[in-house]
């Protein structure tokens, strides 16, 4: 177990650099003359102007020198500064990160203890009517875009309730309730999108474990039905969990940027998007290191947790 | 971990409780299966109507969709405008056909360049094993890591808004799709007797691998083809939403939507009639993929 932890935790380096020599390899095959893009429009330029502005950003070194240089500033926590808002790029992302954070976390809270309900009952209840029903709308909910669901929810609610998404966006910090009130609309939705379809696996996990040698042994002794469910089965609902909740996690770190566009709320995703549109370069690499980086650790959590959880499962 | 969310993983058949519920009965059986089929016939019909929508939308008595009119926003029915007018006065009907074009076309060719890169990918690090298989497979568990959309944006972060990189992003998906199946293909048909026949009398390995069990793998390709098609509708879809994938005017559903979700108040049929058109396309598909999965692969994936 110990071994399998160090193993998995050393695993995370070449993948965190492979990620970092992918994009920044990425970008620079199709980015075309940095400085052009630096400038974008402008007209205000000159030979030398370009040449010392070059030598500044240090794009006058070769490739494989730029690339370490931004590396080993990135591991001091220098991610460079932004080409379009002259601030430093992780200081931008610092700011908008705590609203798609809250976003997420509420939004996997949401779908997790739902999906987990839902999807134990329906695997009790397995070809019930309910049963059925959800496996229907799963199917009409993996095949339309959920932001175009939230979309016509909201339709829905400014037609029968007079609601309309908020204007003004106000911060964690400013207004603590009506922050509160801003989010809890577009968080609530995104979880409760992704019910029909989470709910399904965790079914299909807790028949997993019904169909096990134990439970029908557990059967076999004739204990009762709820005995069986709420003692052995229970007990043993540690995968599905896990499931539910890697799912949940990934799909809320998804749902929270389209949400934000949806809502119109100021996000990391909204950064990202408009530093993708502005072509603001030293951004879009941080960027996407930094949300990389989150996933590899996401997941090295889970995996850690599943090995805590099931000690069957054994990693040599 | 895998965190895609996959069509099959959330409808596939569960191992059956005989100790918690009684066995369907043979006839509750049967009604499932004509069922079954009629659904995959639903799905069908609506992939003949769009796929044919798409080729003949030129020649359809219809108004061109980037010719701007005189109404902007009208509702559905105003002046001609079956399904209304846009923020521009172009009609939606015509515009929402059109998009039907773009989808698909998207949607083939990235099915096509991921199926055949991953394909022969798969074939050869299964084949030849080693360094070279361990190297692949760990970058396409990377990339399996990320949940779907936002590993396009990566990708579509460091090539730029834009049709083709859209469409290079989405193939750069699915060739791991593609090139997992094969490779674990490859694996299982290496010590078949077929094999270690071409290989006892001589054969070459590269004969082994395209003579022999590319031919024999071309079926599953072909289902994960089918059961590819709409989650790279969505995602084009998605990625159009966000702006970074088809630039107006051209249209397509996913711009569509964004484009109207300023007048949600007052004109919510601009964003809400493409998404029906994409809700229809990815349904058609995926009950068009089921049908041939259990068609040719009824052992897979249940």
């Amino acid at each position: 177990m110990n071994q399998y932890v160090v193993r998995r935790l050393l695993q995370v380096i070449p993948t965190v650099l492979l990620s970092t020599l992918f994009v920044f390899i990425m970008v620079n095959l199709v980015r075309g003359d940095a400085i052009d893009i630096y400038f974008g429009t402008s007209v205000d330029r000159s030979a030398a102007g370009d040449a010392a502005l070059r030598a500044q950003l240090g794009l006058d070194q070769p490739l494989p020198v730029q690339y370490l240089t931004w590396l080993s500033h990135m591991v001091t926590g220098d991610f460079g500064e932004s080409w379009r808002y002259h601030e430093p790029v992780l200081k931008l992302i610092l700011q908008r990160l705590s609203l798609s954070f809250e976003l997420s976390i509420i939004a996997s809270l949401i779908s997790i203890f739902f999906s987990s309900l839902l999807g134990m009952y329906l695997a009790i209840h397995q070809n019930s009517f309910a049963d059925q029903a959800i496996r229907f709308v799963s199917l009409i909910f993996i095949s339309a875009p959920l932001y175009w669901v939230a979309l016509a929810i909201i339709v829905f609610l400014s037609v029968t309730f007079r609601w309309i998404p908020p204007i003004r966006y106000v911060s964690l910090t400013q207004d603590f309730a009506t922050h509160l009130q801003i989010i809890a609309i577009p968080a609530t939705l995104w979880g409760i999108l992704s019910v029909p379809s989470f709910s399904r696996f965790v079914r299909n996990s807790v028949l997993d474990i019904l169909s096990e040698d134990y439970v029908r042994t557990a059967f076999a002794k004739g204990l009762t039905r709820n005995r069986v469910l709420y003692v052995h089965v229970l007990k043993n609902a540690s995968g599905p969990l896990m499931t539910v909740i890697g799912l949940s996690l990934a799909g809320a770190a998804g749902g929270t940027l389209l949400m934000e566009v949806v809502f119109s709320l100021p996000g990391m995703g909204r950064l990202w998007l408009t530093s993708i549109y502005q072509r603001d370069i030293p951004m879009i690499l941080g960027i996407s290191v930094f949300i990389s980086t989150i996933f590899v650790l996401v997941n090295l959590l889970i995996d850690l947790s599943y090995a805590w959880f099931d000690p069957r499962i054994r990693y040599d | 971990m895998d965190t895609h969310v996959t069509k099959a993983t959330v409808l596939g058949e569960s191992p059956r409780l005989e100790l918690l519920q009684p066995q369907p009965s043979g006839r509750m059986r049967l009604l499932r299966q004509v069922l079954r089929t009629k659904v995959t016939v639903i799905g069908v019909i609506i992939v003949i109507f769009l796929v044919i929508v798409a080729i003949v939308v030129d020649w359809l008595p219809l108004e061109d969709p980037y010719v701007m009119g005189a109404v902007l926003r009208g509702p559905p029915g105003t002046a001609g405008h079956v399904l209304g007018t846009d923020d521009f006065g172009r009609d939606v009907l015509t515009r929402v056909l059109h998009g039907s074009r773009v989808s698909l076309v998207i949607a083939l060719s990235v099915v096509g360049m991921g199926s055949v890169v991953g394909s022969l990918l798969g074939l050869v690090v299964g084949y030849t094993g080693g360094l070279l298989d361990s190297i692949v497979s760990r970058i396409w568990d990377v990339i399996f890591s990320f949940p779907g959309l936002l590993f396009f944006l990566v990708i579509m972060s460091a090539l730029g808004a834009g049709i083709q990189m859209a469409i290079i992003a989405l193939t750069i998906g699915e060739i791991p799709v593609f090139g997992r199946l094969m490779r674990e293909r490859v694996l299982a048909q290496q010590n078949k007797p077929y094999v270690e026949a071409a290989r006892s009398m001589g054969a070459r390995s590269w004969y082994i691998m395209f003579h022999h069990i590319l031919p024999n793998s071309l079926t599953p390709v072909l289902v994960q083809g089918a059961l590819s098609i709409p989650g790279i509708i969505l995602a084009e879809a998605g990625l159009s939403y966000l702006g970074l994938g088809v630039p107006p005017p051209i249209p397509s559903w996913g711009k569509m939507i964004a484009e109207g979700q300023n007048y949600l108040e007052t004109a919510p049929w601009l964003s809400l009639i493409p998404g029906v058109f994409i809700l229809l396309a990815t349904l058609g598909f995926n009950l068009l993929g089921d049908g041939l999965r259990d068609l040719f692969d009824p052992t897979q994936l249940r």
